[in-house]
């Protein structure tokens, strides 16, 4: 099935979806509202990161509220497990426990917003655990639980400055990737001049939301599309994704099996939402699923605008097939390969270059350029002036390397050297002649460039591949 | 003076100890590592170093504006023209460019052979690489870069 066509079957629905959530009397979250709109038709759980008043609390409040949900918003910084499934007792014939509802109990629930997440406890977080998975508390299913959000402010470092949240931990990297998506609520700095006046004007404080049931009528009819399409999702949705996850992998950003398919899940969902797969849905979609956030670190934003690209000139079909695949490729000697059997030109060869070179991890960039710069600048590469440039960057200092490198002894030991020294040592053990130069040479750039190599024998060997790659091919 | 500092006498070996100056010595270990494949003339992987390029203009000349004065007053018609005039080499060439660089050619005092033949060269380099089969390009950059020149022939033994 094509995007297309379902393009077309949900075009009556996507007509009327822009600013849904400014009807709703949410503001500022206009740029996001597919995602957070196809959270509703997926279910898939949701996270929204923000700083404190940015409004994450009052648009899942809101959203449960216009869509008539039974939900409950516990705050996880306070929240004590009685709260969340009732006060135990034993069954009249003593053959089991029952829990004492009340009306702050999760059972019956079918929206559930556990607020500032990442300020529980840790034997809490891991109750959540089952209960944003697994629809399930104590090992108890929900069956009436559709929708699980949570919100936290974003993590606290250890410096401590003016806008940081002490107390926001870091999320578990097992709960955050839990989530499907990730949507970073905007501060007072991202609003238009416009979201600033209707964010400032207190109308409607305190009410409750209502649509005349407008955007339930709209989640269950994307739904119904949804549902008929995901067990055949569109193949542009499911190659954006599968190249974007690879690509992000391969620059050190990892992306769970799993939450290549909450992507997929998602992707589809905003398409069927807005009526297209855009290459602006497509970024939004990238950018809100790095898990990365919950735990404070913020992936190199050229690695995932590489990714990004990438995925996105496979959906285009464009400078044939041989650029995904090469940049797509793990293995170095492949994918030189790659380069010389399907490069045309030397532009394109110049913008594979580029992009490799942008979106790979640093040891892995320079031991390509190390083994084909040479080749590259005497003009035996399908490579412009520019990726020669590129190549002979990276290349650089490790063709030639000088400075100091420092490590600490510990007490009881004397006359060491440094650890890597010892680790690179390990790699070049039994290697000859010229490979054993050359890898001496790389392991010395390494170690003044501070690139940490985690399989030395490994990444060697992949040099020595495209060495003789090269030789074979008459171009050394 | 900071008194953990002071220092006191002592009638050991060393005649002199400081007290109270903040427990065992560092046990922060460096070492210097300087090693390349460029410019090597020994071993299997051999990318002997041609030349060495870098002229030193006077701060107050513009360099393109010193070049093509010269230029004119040996008769040549342009920089390509120069191509003729020297021995180049033949291929491509890896250019790395020198940090520290006390030998450049002074322009003022060198001969003018010496400079045009060093210009023309400079401006067949990018970044990274010589290239002879590329347009003579005289720019401040260009003429102010200071290079070393390899083969990168070798590299692959």
């Amino acid at each position: 099935m094509s995007i297309k066509s379902f393009g077309r079957r949900t075009a009556k629905a996507a007509t009327h979806q822009l600013s849904r959530l400014s009807r709703l009397g949410v503001f500022g979250f206009d740029p996001l509202e597919p995602l957070i709109l196809a959270a509703l038709v997926t279910e898939d759980p949701l996270l929204l990161i923000g700083p404190s008043g940015t409004g994450k609390t009052f648009l899942l409040n809101s959203l449960s509220e216009a869509m008539g949900l039974e939900h409950r918003h516990y705050n996880a910084s306070l929240i004590s497990f009685d709260d969340l499934v009732g006060f135990p007792y034993p069954d009249k014939d003593g053959a089991g426990v029952r829990f004492l509802q009340t009306p702050a109990t999760v059972w019956g629930a079918k929206s559930v917003l556990i607020d500032e997440i990442s300020r529980c406890k840790p034997e809490h977080q891991n109750r959540l655990f089952s209960l944003v998975c697994e629809r399930r508390i104590q090992g108890v299913p929900l069956p009436d639980l559709i929708y699980r959000w949570a919100a936290m402010n974003p993590c606290s470092s250890d410096q401590g400055g003016a806008d940081d949240y002490a107390g926001s931990e870091a999320l578990d990297p097992a709960l955050a990737d839990r989530f499907a998506l990730f949507i970073e609520a905007p501060d007072w700095s991202g609003l238009s001049e416009a979201e600033r006046l209707l964010v400032a004007a207190p109308a409607g404080e305190g009410l409750v939301t209502k649509d005349g049931g407008a955007l339930r009528r709209d989640v269950e009819c994307w739904k119904s599309s949804f549902d008929a399409g995901v067990a055949d999702c569109p193949d542009d949705v499911i190659r954006y994704v599968t190249t974007a996850v690879t690509a992000l992998n391969s620059a050190g950003i990892r992306i769970s099996p799993r939450r290549s398919r909450f992507m997929t899940r998602g992707l589809f969902a905003a398409s069927v939402v807005t009526g297209q797969l855009s290459e602006g849905l497509c970024r939004l979609l990238l950018q809100s699923s790095l898990p990365q956030v919950c735990w404070g670190e913020k992936p190199p934003r050229e690695a995932v605008a590489a990714a990004h690209r990438l995925a996105w000139d496979v959906v285009r079909d464009v400078a044939g097939s041989w650029l995904p695949a090469f940049l797509a490729e793990g293995a170095l000697p492949r994918k030189l390969e790659i380069l010389l059997d399907d490069c045309r030109s030397a532009d394109q060869g110049t913008q594979a270059v580029a992009e490799f070179l942008a979106m790979s991890p640093p040891e892995r960039a320079a031991a390509f350029a190390f083994a084909v710069y040479p080749a590259a600048a005497s003009g035996k590469l399908p490579v412009g002036a520019e990726g020669v440039n590129d190549l002979g960057k990276r290349a650089s200092p490790f063709l030639s390397a000088s400075g100091l490198v420092s490590w600490a002894e510990r007490l009881a030991e004397k006359d060491t050297d440094h650890p890597d020294l010892v680790r690179y040592a390990a790699a070049l053990d039994g290697l000859t002649g010229g490979r054993a130069e050359r890898a001496k040479q790389f392991f010395n750039g390494c170690l003044v460039r501070k690139c940490k190599v985690a399989d030395p024998a490994s990444l060697e060997s992949e040099i020595q591949q495209c060495v003789e790659v090269l030789v074979r091919r008459g171009l050394a | 003076m900071n008194p953990s500092l002071d220092v006191v006498r002592c009638g050991r070996e060393r005649p002199w100890v400081y007290a109270n100056s903040g427990g065992p010595s560092s046990r922060q270990r460096t070492q210097t590592i300087s090693s390349s494949i460029l410019g090597k003339d020994d071993g299997f992987v051999r990318c002997p170093r041609i030349i060495r390029l870098g002229l030193l203009f006077d701060e107050t000349e513009d360099p393109v504006t010193v070049l093509t004065g010269i230029l004119v007053e040996e008769g040549y018609g342009g920089p390509e023209a120069l191509r003729g005039g020297f021995g180049l080499p033949e291929g491509r060439l890896i250019c790395r460019p020198r940090a520290m660089c006390h030998d450049r050619l002074v322009v003022r005092d060198a001969p003018r052979r010496r400079v045009l033949e060093q210009a023309l060269m400079l401006g067949l380099c990018t970044d990274q690489v010589f290239d002879p089969a590329r347009p003579v390009l005289w720019t401040r950059t260009s003429l102010t870069r200071a290079v070393e020149l390899f083969d990168p022939r070798g590299f692959y033994a």
